[in-house]
This record gives structure tokens, sequence and C-alpha cells, in this order.
């Protein structure tokens, strides 16, 4: 009865083990989707809009298009995070860019369609990392390009950016809000602002 | 070491790493726009402790030209929105769990920096809102910088 007794006990304890190192862990999405409020660029042209995922991991098949990073366990036990929609994150971040640009006064269209510009997002690096913080590890590159392809304008971020960490929802935000952040930097660049505004309608 | 008191040491541990706070922000504008511009605290829908006032109020105490109050009442001049969402958890009474304060250009709603605190239960105990937003606003607006 004892042994008994003492093997339900060994169970219990493993079985809230478990639960701690994956409780809040498991099954994790962030939406990227609706990240962005507001950029400070206005136009009123046609213009062509491109996401690319150039995440090495990614391209050699490691991690899928919907992987945004990892959720921590109690021991430091890593879950893969995914997209909101389960979509790839190339097309939610679009969808975010391409929304706020709309709000801004642009006519977006499929990156593969003729127009006066093209503006590409190549994402490099993007993974958030989440323990007791977030690091978000980010290599961003926005290109503006004319109708023949020529690259009109560039800027580039990249670097590591660390913030509180806590549960799902609020993860999301930050990680939602982080990629605003390094995205409106991009756009904020003189040269890319005047090859976005000098777009004739 | 018994298994036993292994696995209890682990979870002590995971309980402790529990009882955490930490902040974390950053700031795009430089120096002189911050002090130059007027702020607007955006008071939220769900916000019925006005939260917003509170933050204006500490932006107020920081030199800031800060006023606060419902989207509906936000002047047409002012340069800069201030918004905010906060997340509050129960544990044996209400306590701010995460406050997030992002700002943003009047004309374009572009974002231009955040200030966050985030705190358990047990380091929340004995803090007022004004604490935790203060703390948030040392990220924004770092002192001395």
């Amino acid at each position: 009865m004892r042994t008994l007794l003492a093997r339900m006990g060994i169970l219990c304890v493993v079985a809230t083990l478990l639960l701690a190192l994956a409780g809040c862990a498991v099954g994790n999405r962030y939406d990227y989707g609706n990240a962005i409020g507001g950029l400070p660029v206005s136009g009123s042209g046609k213009l062509a809009l491109d996401v690319v995922d150039a995440r090495p991991y990614v391209l050699s098949g490691d991690k899928n298009p919907d992987f945004v990073g990892l959720q921590r366990g109690g021991f430091g036990n890593p879950f893969d995070v995914r997209t909101g929609s389960g979509r790839p994150l190339a097309a939610e971040m679009r969808d975010a860019i391409a929304k706020a640009l709309q709000q801004q006064g642009f006519s977006v269209v499929d990156g593969t369609e003729t127009a006066p510009r093209k503006l590409e997002l190549r994402v490099i690096e993007w993974k958030t990392d989440v323990m007791v913080k977030m690091k978000t590890t980010y290599d961003l590159q926005l290109s503006v390009f004319d109708a023949s392809g020529a690259l009109l304008a560039q800027s580039k971020t990249k670097g590591e950016d660390v913030g509180t960490g806590g549960f799902e929802s609020g993860n999301a935000t930050n990680a939602a809000r982080t990629f605003e952040l390094r995205f409106t930097e991009l756009v904020r660049d003189e040269a890319v602002r005047k090859a976005l505004t000098s777009l004739a309608p | 070491m018994s298994g036993i008191r292994r696995i209890g040491l682990s979870l002590l541990v995971l309980l402790l790493a529990g009882c955490v706070g930490n902040t974390s922000g950053q700031l795009t504008l430089p120096k002189e726009q911050v002090q130059s511009g007027s702020y607007f605290v955006e008071r939220h829908d769900k916000d019925d402790r006005d939260l917003a006032t509170t933050i204006a109020k500490a932006m107020q105490a920081r030199g800031l030209q800060a006023t606060a109050g419902t989207a509906a009442q936000r002047p047409a001049e002012v340069t800069y929105v201030v918004t905010y969402v906060d997340k509050w958890m129960w544990d044996m009474r209400m306590y701010l769990y995460d406050l997030r304060i992002d700002l943003r250009d009047a004309r374009d709603q572009s974002i231009l920096g955040y200030g966050q605190s985030m705190q358990s239960s047990l380091k929340a105990m004995g803090q007022t809102h004004e604490d935790v937003i203060n703390r948030a606003l040392d990220q924004l607006f770092p002192p001395g910088k």
C-alpha cells in the first residue's frame, strides 16, 4: 500500500513538473497581420509590395514559413511559436504593411505586378525567443525599385531587442509592436521616403 | 540528494522564478523634440481607473506638456499621441501586471517609441499605479537623457 502511495505521489510531482515546463509554452501564436498602426510616409500612386522570407532555416526547410520564434518552458525547453493565421510570416507582414500603406493613400498591388514603384522587404532574420524576457533577433532590408527594376533607395536594420516577457497575448502584442517599430524605422529613412513620395499618381 | 528532493527543489526554483518584474522600452525621437512637443494621452474605453490622467500627470512631472482625455477630446494641434495597454490580474487583490505605453506621431500614427513595465504579484505588492507608470515612463523617457 505504501509503495502504491509513493508511486502515486511521484506521478503527481512529475505531472506538475510537466505542466510547469510546458503549460504556457505550447502552441503559442503571434499575429503580425495588424501590426502597423501608421507609417511616416504618404502618397497616392500604384505601389507594388513584396515581402521575401530569406531566413536561412526557412529556406533550408528546417522550419516552416509560419515559424516566428520560440517560447521556452520552465527549464528553457523550446517550443515553436507560429503566426496567428497559420499563414507564412511573410504573408502576415505583407498584410500589415499593405493596410498601413493603403491608409496613407497608396494603391497597393501584388509584387509581381508592374507599377511605377516597388517596395520589397527582405526578412533575413526575424525570431522571438521568450522565457522571462522576450528577445527579438532581426535583420531586415527595405528596398524601393522603379518600374524598370532599378534600385532607388535602401535601408537596413539589424540587431536584438530585449523586452518584457509574459503570457501569450502580451508577448504577441510586443512581437507585433517590435516589428512595427523596426519597419517604421526603415520607412523613416530619408532616401526611402523620398523614393516613395516622388511616386507619380 | 534523493530524486524526490531534487524534483521538489526544481519546483521551488520554478515557483521563485515567477516572482519577477522587468522593464523595457526605447525612443526614436531626439531629446530636443521630446521637450518641445505636446502630448495627448488617449484614454481607452475599458479604463475605468483613468490611468490616462495619471500617465499625463506623471509626464507633466517630467516637464512635458501633457494632457489626457478620450479620442474625441484630442486637440487638433497636439504633436504626439500616447496610448497604453494595461493588463490586470487577481491575486488576493487586483494588481497591474503589465503596462505598455506607446508613443505615436499625431499626424500619421507612426510609432516613435514605447515603455513597458511588467511585474508579478509579489513584485507588485505595496506598489501603486503611479509606481508602475513611472517605471514604464523611465523606459520611454530615460531620466537624464
